[in-house]
């Protein structure tokens, strides 16, 4: 067996994230918890292709990668999660008053 | 976790936040009570949308309708009023009647302090059969969490023209007299 060691540069536009690393196959590689938006992956595999299956929240992001293609063994992988524009109205609760100035938080539970 | 911060000004506020859910809280809102936010929960999926919040407050305003606009005026019998904006063109919440005191009562409006009150305006609608309405939008600056507005009504008059003649000479006017009208109790 010969393993030609990679290094995944990823980007995330959201962390943390489980980030998945499969064989065409399906042959799970690396299964880990990425914390940083940044990060580096170390792999080894005889695989021309993998597989990246990245879950934050109840977002799914699917990459197919050649390891191939790169002469360095390096490869530089963006994931980018899809936001959504939120518009907000807050009002009086007995007279449907706009209140004229405030300020909300939102804190993500996932 | 993703954590967003959205200012709210004049009701609206926007921006573009990860799908997901979040748990909100107001965290300034100057006038209101911010334990009152409702909902506090919010999921943001892959469309864009809106998010409909509010907040409620605890502050009453008496307003008082006489024939001065001042405490001890005649006050009027009947009649409504309602919250609007500053023109006047949009009401807030239902219409409000005055009692035969001449009295409305708001409950639950946003109020400030003596330094930074929370202004309101106000339209009357109605007033009683003898009364004019005050014209126009009157604003109402809360400045305490208990506050009494006094708006003036003047009575309704009419002119009346009268004549006095000789009773046993038709129509021969009488020169000179002074007729006095007292309203009945």
């Amino acid at each position: 067996m010969f393993h030609q060691p990679y290094i995944l540069h990823i980007y995330s536009s959201r962390a943390p994230y489980q980030l998945t690393i499969l064989t065409c196959n399906n042959q799970v590689l690396q299964k880990i918890t990425v914390l940083s938006p940044c990060t580096k992956i170390c792999l080894c595999t005889n695989d021309r292709h993998v597989k990246l299956i990245a879950q934050a929240g109840n977002q799914t992001l699917f990459r197919a990668i050649n390891l191939c293609c790169n002469f360095f063994h390096h490869l530089w992988v963006d994931l980018y999660f899809p936001q959504s524009q939120v518009s907000i109205t807050l009002n009086d609760a007995n007279y449907d008053l706009p209140i004229a100035n405030a300020t909300l938080n939102f804190q993500g539970v996932n | 976790m993703a954590n967003y911060e959205v200012t709210i000004t004049d009701g609206v506020g926007s921006r573009t936040m990860n799908l997901g859910t979040y748990t909100v809280s107001a965290t300034s809102a100057p006038g209101y009570d911010l334990s009152t936010l409702t909902p506090t929960s919010y999921t943001v999926d892959a469309t864009s949308q809106t998010g409909a919040f509010t907040l409620s407050a605890n502050g009453t305003l008496t307003i008082n309708f006489n024939e001065t606009g001042e405490a001890g005026g005649i006050p009027i019998t009947a009649g409504s009023v309602a919250m609007t904006n500053s023109t006047g063109e949009t009401q807030y919440g239902t219409v409000t009647q005055i009692d035969t005191n001449g009295v409305a009562t708001f409950n639950n409006v946003p109020y400030g302090s003596a330094q930074a009150p929370y202004t309101l305006y106000f339209k009357q609608l109605t007033s009683d059969a003898t009364h004019n309405i005050y014209p126009g939008v009157f604003m109402v600056n809360m400045g305490a969490q208990t506050q009494t507005k006094y708006v003036q009504n003047t009575p309704i008059t009419s002119l009346q023209n009268f004549t006095l003649t000789d009773a046993n000479y038709t129509d021969l006017p009488i020169n000179s007299a002074t007729l006095s009208f007292a309203e009945n109790a």
